[in-house]
C-alpha cells in the first residue's frame, strides 16, 4: 500500500482539525478500510485513528430519557449484547448479530458500520478498469456485469451496487438522527440524510453528506412501541458470515387491530440504507392482514428497476417484508 | 492378469476397520506449528509477488517496471523482457506429464487468460514486494473476442475429441430407450469452480551451490523434482522439492504450477532464496480449476423399474493451449447393468488457464447428470428413486462385462436408508412441512473408481524397535502419516509411539502423485512389502547358526508379542535386531499392482510418473461406492435452502483408520453440498475474466450449514484390488452429493433444478412459475 502518516488522536477536536486536511481518512476499527487500503481502492496520505479518543460518550450505550444513543465506537458486538438495545429496540440488536463473524464485531465500531462501501467486486479491485469501459463511478456496479447481488430500488440506468450492511436498516426505519461533530462544530442529520442516493450526488464520491473533517459521534433513537417490538429478518445463501440477498428491519406499534405505527427498513436490494415509506403508509391506519400485507410489500417495490441478474430481487424483497411483518404480528405487543 | 490377495486379518495382520487414531498433525494445524512451505526457515530470503494482466488475451507492447523498480528494496522485476529464452519445457499432465498448463512463465509478452501472472516482483519486504507488483504498468494490445465461458455466447463450438477419449458404445442405446416404459432427456451444467485450499500457493525457492531446493505445496514430490530439472536443466539428483506438511491440495497441488518456475528463476537470478505469496486473489488464475460441463442425459426405465439404457454426452470447458479431457462418461456407463450405453465427449476451448483436476474430477459434474436424470426417471414411473437403482444393480459392469472386484453399493443404499429412515419421495412435492419449511428427502449413489499405481517405500528398524517408515509422498490431509504408522506397527508388531514417519520430502524413497484416491492404497502395499522384508531379514538372521532361533524352519517363523516366535520357541525381536551388524535393519519396499508393467518403476524413480491402473484392468472393474440420503429444507416465504440432515454410506474395503476415513468421507460430503448449493466461480462475458476472486464472495458452506451429518462405513473384504485390500475414500464422498441435494429439493418444491449451483432465485422462479 502507499506509505501514508498514521495519526492517533486522543480528542474528538484533535481529530477532526486532523481528519480536515486533504487526504485524510478515519479509521474506526478498519474491518472494511484496510481491505480497501490493501487493493488500492483507498489511497489515504492521511490515517486518522479515532480508536483512542478519550471522550466516554463515545463508547457508551445509553437511554436519554425516551431516546435511545449509541456511541460511534460502540462495537458492534457491543450494542449486540447490549440489555437496553435489546429491550427496547431488539431490531438494531438483531441486525449486528446477523451482520458479519464473531471477530469482525469485535473489531468494527457502530460508525465505521453504517459507512461501508458496497461490497460490490467491480469496486474493490481497481484493475476491472483497465477492461471495463466504466462511468465515472467506481463503485457504481455493473448492469452489463456479474450483479446478481446489485439493487433495485434507489438505483439509476448505470448505478446498482447495493449498500451492503445490516444495522442501517434499522437506524432508518427508526429514523434515527446522526450526531456529528466537525471543524465548525456539532450539527445533527436525520439518518435517512446520512447517505446521498446515486442520482443525487453532486460528485462521484459523494457517498454521505459528512464533510471533510466531521465524525460520527452518536446515533440517536428515539423509543417507541414500535422500536420495543421490531425484528430483523436477513435472508440470505448461507447460515452465517454472508451479506443479505434481502433484507429487513421492522417495527410495528398496534392499536386494536389497526396498525398505529409501523417501520421498514430495507437492506440488499437498495443503494443506500432504505426506509420503505410507501409500504409503511400502505399499512397504517388498517388491519394487519395478509392482503396488505402483500399490498405493502409490492408498494415497496413499485419504483424498482432490475437487471441482468437481479430481478429475482423484488419477490424476494416482498417476501422478507411480509417475514418481519408475520413475526411481528404474532408477537405479543 | 487377475490379481488376487489374502487380505484376511489372518493375513495381513491388520483389521478390517482400523483403530479411529487422530490426525498426526492435526494438533501441529490448529497450533500454529505445522510448517508450510511459505513458512520455510530460509535464512536472507527476499519476498515475491505476483503481477497478473487483466486482459484476457491480446500482447504486451510495452512494459513500464520504472515506478515498480522505484519502490524501496525492490531487487527484482522479472517480467518476459528478462525471462531466460532458454528453459526446458515442461510436458503438462495431460500430455504424461507433471506440468499444471503449457503456460509456463513468462517466456513471451502474450497474455492467453484474464490476471495471467506477467511480472513478479522481488523486493525485501513481503509489503515492498506487493506495493511495487501493482505499479508495474502494462501497454497491452488486447486481442477481440476472448471467451472465458463455455456458456457465453461467443463460446467456440465444442469440438468431438473422440480420438483422444474414445466414445463408449454397446448395444443400441435408441431401440432400448424406444421400448423403455419411462424415459427422461435433459440437459444438466455444472459451473467453473475453485478448489480454494486453506493454505495458498506460496512457494519458498533457494539455490545452493547450484543445487535447486524449492518447499512448495505439492501433492508430488518426485514429479516435482523432475520438473524442476527439466525446466533448468538439471539432473533430479541436483534438485530437492519439500513441502513438510500441505494445508489442503484437492487436485490443486497435484501438477506443477508455473509460479514454481518463477520463483525458483526468480531466486537465481537474485542469488538468494525467495517466498512468492500466492494470494487468494491470485490462486483463481496462478493454478487449475474444475471446468465447467454440461451432460445431455437419456436414461430409460423399463416397466419393472429397472435401468435399460444411458445415453450421457459430456461437453466441458478446457483451454486453448491444452486439452483436458475428464470423461464422466467412463463411469456413468458402468454404473449400473444396462441394456446399452453410449457415451461421448467433447471439449469447448477457452481463453482460461488450463482446467485440472478438482476432488472427483470426473464424477462430481457427471454423477450430478446421471444420479438427478435416475431420479427423475423413477419419479416418472412413480417408483422409490432406491428400488430403482436397486434393481439395477450388478455384479459386473456393462461396457467390457467384468465383474466388479466387490460392489456394495446395494449394501451402501439399505445401510444408508435405513439409518436416514428414508421413506421414499412425498406423494406430492412439497407435502412434507416441518415448522412451515418445506422439507424434501433425496438420495443419490456415489461412486469413485480404484487407482492404483507403483510405489516405493523405505521402512528402517533399530535394536531398540524405533521403527522409521519414508516415502516421498504427501501427507494432504488423508492421514497417510497415520496409516503407514499403523500399518508398520501393526506388522512389525511394535507398539504404535515406536514409529515415526517422514514424508514429504524428495529425497526420500521416490512416488507417484497423491491424486486419484490411490496414495494410501498404494503406498501401504509398498509399506507392507519393506516391513515384510524386515522380518525376513529378522527370521534369517535368527535361524541362522548361531542365531536365537537356529534350526528352525524360516518359513514356519512368524512375529508374535514383540518376538519371533518358531514353535515353542521364541527370540525377543529387540535381541534379534541387535544381532544383525550395526543393529538396524533397512529395507526399501515395493508394490507394483499385477496389471501394470513392473519395469515401469524406473519412470517412477526419474519422474514420479507411474502407470495407473484405474476403473478397468483386463479382469476386473474396480471402483468404491457409496450412498448419499439428504433432507433439505426450503423456506416458501425466504426461498432460503437449507440442509439440516445427511447421511451417507460408504464401503472401500480394507479401512485403515476409521476416524481419518471418516474425516475424509464427512469433508467431501460438505464440498459435496459447497458444490450443490454454493461455489460458483463467476465469469464476467464482457472481460472474459473471473469476478468472485477471494473468499469472501466465492461461497463455501460455514459450520452452521452443516447441523447434523453421519456416516456408515460399510464393511467390506475386496481380494482383487491390493495386498492390502483397500480402495480409496478421498474422492469417494463428494460424487453424488450434488444431485442428493437437487432431488431432495425437487422434493421439497417440485422444482427441477439441473444446473450447478441450485441458489434461491432459482427455487423462487420455479416455484412462481
Amino acid at each position: 500500500m502507499n506509505p501514508f502518516f498514521y495519526e492517533r488522536p486522543t480528542t474528538l477536536a484533535d481529530a477532526t482539525s486532523r481528519a480536515v486536511e486533504p487526504g485524510a481518512m478515519i479509521y474506526a476499527g478498519g474491518t472494511t478500510m484496510l481491505d480497501l487500503m490493501k487493493h488500492k481502492v483507498y489511497q489515504p496520505e492521511r490515517v486518522i485513528d479515532i480508536t483512542r479518543l478519550r471522550e466516554p460518550g463515545l463508547r457508551e450505550v445509553r437511554r436519554d430519557g425516551d431516546a435511545l444513543v449509541l456511541g460511534a465506537l460502540v462495537t458492534m458486538h457491543q450494542a449486540a449484547e447490549d440489555a437496553v438495545v435489546k429491550a427496547e429496540a431488539p431490531a438494531i440488536s438483531e441486525s449486528l448479530w446477523l451482520a458479519a463473524t464473531q471477530q469482525l464485531r469485535h473489531m468494527a465500531t457502530l460508525g465505521g458500520n453504517v459507512l461501508q462501501r458496497t461490497r460490490d467486486p467491480y469496486f474493490r479491485d481497481p484493475s476491472w478498469q483497465a477492461v471495463i469501459t466504466r462511468n465515472d463511478r467506481r463503485d457504481s456496479g455493473e448492469p452489463e456485469g456479474a450483479n446478481r447481488l446489485g439493487a433495485v430500488l434507489g438505483t439509476t440506468e448505470t448505478f446498482l451496487a447495493s449498500y451492503p450492511g445490516d444495522m442501517a436498516q434499522s437506524l432508518a426505519a427508526f429514523g434515527a438522527t446522526v450526531e456529528i461533530t466537525g471543524p465548525d462544530g456539532d450539527r445533527t442529520l436525520p439518518f435517512a440524510d446520512l447517505h446521498v442516493l446515486p442520482a443525487n450526488r453532486e460528485t462521484p464520491e459523494q457517498v454521505t453528506r459528512l464533510a471533510p473533517g466531521e465524525i460520527i459521534t452518536a446515533f440517536r433513537v428515539d423509543l417507541s412501541p414500535a422500536t420495543r417490538r421490531s425484528t430483523y429478518v436477513k435472508v440470505r445463501d448461507r447460515s452465517s458470515y454472508a451479506f443479505a440477498n434481502a433484507s429487513c428491519a421492522a417495527g410495528l406499534a398496534m392499536d386494536g387491530d389497526t396498525v398505529a405505527d409501523v417501520r421498514l427498513g430495507l437492506g440488499g436490494v437498495a443503494t443506500v440504507p432504505w426506509r420503505a415509506t410507501a409500504a409503511e403508509d400502505a399499512l397504517r391506519g388498517g388491519p394487519l392482514n395478509d392482503e396488505r400485507m402483500q399490498a405493502a410489500a409490492e408498494a415497496a417495490f413499485a419504483d424498482a428497476r432490475t437487471f441482468h441478474h437481479n430481478a429475482f430481487k423484488v419477490p424476494l424483497g416482498q417476501n422478507t417484508i411480509i417475514r418481519a411483518l408475520t413475526i411481528l404480528r404474532d408477537m405479543e405487543g | 492378469m487377475a490379481e488376487t490377495y489374502d487380505v484376511s486379518e489372518a493375513a495381513t495382520g491388520l483389521p478390517m476397520i482400523g483403530a479411529p487414531e487422530p490426525r498426526y498433525d492435526g494438533r501441529l494445524k490448529v497450533t500454529g506449528q505445522a510448517v508450510y512451505a511459505a513458512d520455510a526457515p530460509v535464512s536472507g530470503a527476499l519476498h515475491a509477488a505476483l503481477v497478473l494482466a487483466p486482459q484476457a488475451r491480446g500482447t504486451i507492447t510495452a512494459i513500464d517496471t520504472g515506478a515498480a523498480e522505484a519502490v524501496p528494496g525492490v531487487r527484482l522485476v522479472l517480467t518476459h523482457e528478462n525471462f531466460p529464452p532458454n528453459l526446458g519445457a515442461v510436458t503438462t499432465f495431460s500430455a504424461g506429464g507433471v506440468a499444471q498448463s503449457s503456460w509456463q512463465g513468462f517466456e513471451s509478452p502474450e497474455i492467453r487468460f484474464a490476471q495471467q501472472p506477467v511480472a513478479l516482483v522481488v523486493a525485501d519486504t513481503v509489503e515492498n514486494a506487493r506495493e511495487a507488483a501493482k505499479l508495474v504498468e502494462l501497454t497491452v494490445e488486447a486481442a477481440d473476442g476472448a471467451v472465458a465461458s463455455m456458456f457465453a455466447d461467443a463460446a467456440p463450438a465444442a469440438r468431438d475429441i473422440g480420438e483422444a477419449v474414445e466414445p463408449i458404445e454397446v448395444g443400441d442405446v435408441d431401440a432400448v430407450l424406444s421400448g423403455a416404459a419411462h424415459v427422461v432427456e435433459a440437459r444438466y451444467t455444472t459451473p467453473i469452480q475453485h478448489h480454494n485450499a486453506i493454505e495458498l500457493y506460496g512457494t519458498t525457492a533457494e539455490w545452493r551451490a547450484g543445487d535447486l531446493v524449492v518447499h512448495c505445496p505439492s501433492q508430488w514430490m518426485t514429479g516435482t523434482r523432475a520438473s524442476l530439472a527439466t525446466k533448468f536443466g538439471l539432473p533430479v539428483e541436483r534438485v530437492r522439492v519439500v513441502a513438510a506438511v500441505t494445508g489442503g491440495g484437492f487436485g490443486s497441488k497435484a501438477t506443477v504450477m508455473a509460479h514454481t518456475f518463477l520463483a525458483a528463476q526468480a531466486a537465481r537470478m537474485v542469488g538468494r532464496p525467495v517466498k512468492l505469496y500466492v494470494s487468494r486473489h491470485d490462486m483463481f488464475s496462478a493454478g487449475s480449476y474444475r471446468p465447467q460441463s454440461t451432460h445431455d442425459i437419456r436414461v430409460g426405465v423399463d416397466a419393472d423399474g429397472r435401468l435399460t439404457a444411458l445415453g450421457h454426452h459430456q461437453v466441458q470447458q478446457t483451454s486453448r493451449m491444452d486439452d483436458v479431457p475428464l470423461p464422466g462418461t467412463e463411469m456413468t456407463t458402468r454404473m449400473y447393468g444396462w441394456d446399452a450405453v453410449r457415451g461421448t465427449n467433447a471439449l469447448v476451448s477457452t481463453d482460461t488457464n488450463t482446467p485440472g483436476f478438482m476432488r472427483s474430477p470426473a464424477e462430481v459434474p457427471a454423477f450430478f447428470a446421471l444420479e438427478s436424470a435416475i431420479d427423475e426417471v423413477a419419479l416418472a414411473a412413480g417408483r422409490d428413486p432406491v428400488e430403482v437403482r436397486l434393481a439395477s444393480d450388478s455384479a459386473t459392469e456393462p461396457v467390457g462385462g467384468l465383474p466388479w472386484t466387490s460392489r456394495s453399493l446395494a449394501e451402501c443404499l439399505r445401510v444408508g436408508a435405513a439409518s436416514f429412515g428414508w421413506e421414499g419421495p412425498s406423494a406430492e412435492p412439497g407435502s412434507r412441512i416441518r415448522d412451515g419449511l418445506l422439507i424434501g428427502h433425496g438420495v443419490a449413489s456415489a461412486m469413485y473408481p480404484v487407482y492404483s499405481s507403483a510405489a516405493v517405500a523405505d521402512v528402517r528398524m533399530g535394536s531398540d524397535l524405533s521403527v522409521r517408515v519414508s516415502a516421498a509422498v504427501q501427507d494432504i490431509g488423508g492421514g497417510t502419516h497415520n496409516v503407514l504408522s499403523q500399518t508398520a506397527a501393526a506388522i512389525l508388531g511394535v507398539p504404535l509411539e515406536n514409529v515415526t514417519v517422514e514424508l514429504g520430502d524428495s529425497e526420500l524413497a521416490p512416488n507417484g502423485v497423491a491424486g486419484g484416491s490411490r496414495q494410501t492404497a498404494s503406498i501401504t502395499g509398498a509399506v507392507k512389502d519393506a516391513c515384510d522384508r524386515v522380518i525376513a531379514r529378522l527370521i534369517t538372521v535368527a535361524t541362522a547358526e548361531g542365531g536365537p532361533l537356529a534350526g528352525a524352519d524360516p518359513a514356519a517363523v512368524s512375529v508374535s508379542g514383540g518376538a519371533l516366535v518358531a514353535g515353542d520357541r521364541s527370540a525377543p525381536l529387540r535381541e534379534v535386531v541387535g544381532a544383525v551388524p550395526f543393529g538396524v535393519v533397512n529395507e526399501r519396499g515395493t508394490w507394483v499392482p499385477a496389471s501394470v508393467d513392473r519395469s515401469s518403476i524406473m519412470s517412477l524413480y526419474r519422474r514420479g510418473a507411474t502407470p495407473l491402473i484405474g476403473l478397468t484392468t483386463d479382469t476386473h472393474a474396480r471402483s468404491s461406492f457409496g450412498a448419499h440420503f439428504v433432507e433439505v429444507s426450503v423456506d416458501p416465504v425466504t426461498y432460503e435452502i437449507r440442509v439440516p440432515r445427511l447421511v451417507g454410506a460408504f464401503a472401500a474395503g480394507r479401512i485403515l483408520n476409521e476416524m481419518t476415513t471418516r474425516s475424509q468421507l464427512m469433508g467431501g460430503m460438505i464440498w459435496g453440498v459447497a458444490s450443490a448449493l454454493h461455489e460458483q466461480t463467476e465469469v464476467d462475458n464482457r472481460a472474459a475474466r473471473f469476478v468472485n476472486a477471494d473468499l469472501g464472495e466465492y461461497f463455501v458452506p460455514v459450520n452452521a450449514d452443516i447441523p447434523d451429518l453421519s456416516i456408515e462405513i460399510v464393511p467390506e473384504e475386496d481380494p482383487h484390488i491390493g495386498p492390502m485390500g483397500m480402495k480409496g475414500v478421498g474422492e469417494l464422498g463428494i460424487t453424488g452429493m450434488a444431485a442428493a441435494v437437487a432431488n431432495a429439493v425437487y422434493d421439497a418444491t417440485g422444482v427441477r433444478l439441473r444446473d450447478l449451483p441450485i441458489r434461491m432465485e432459482h427455487v423462487l422462479q420455479g416455484m412462481r412459475a
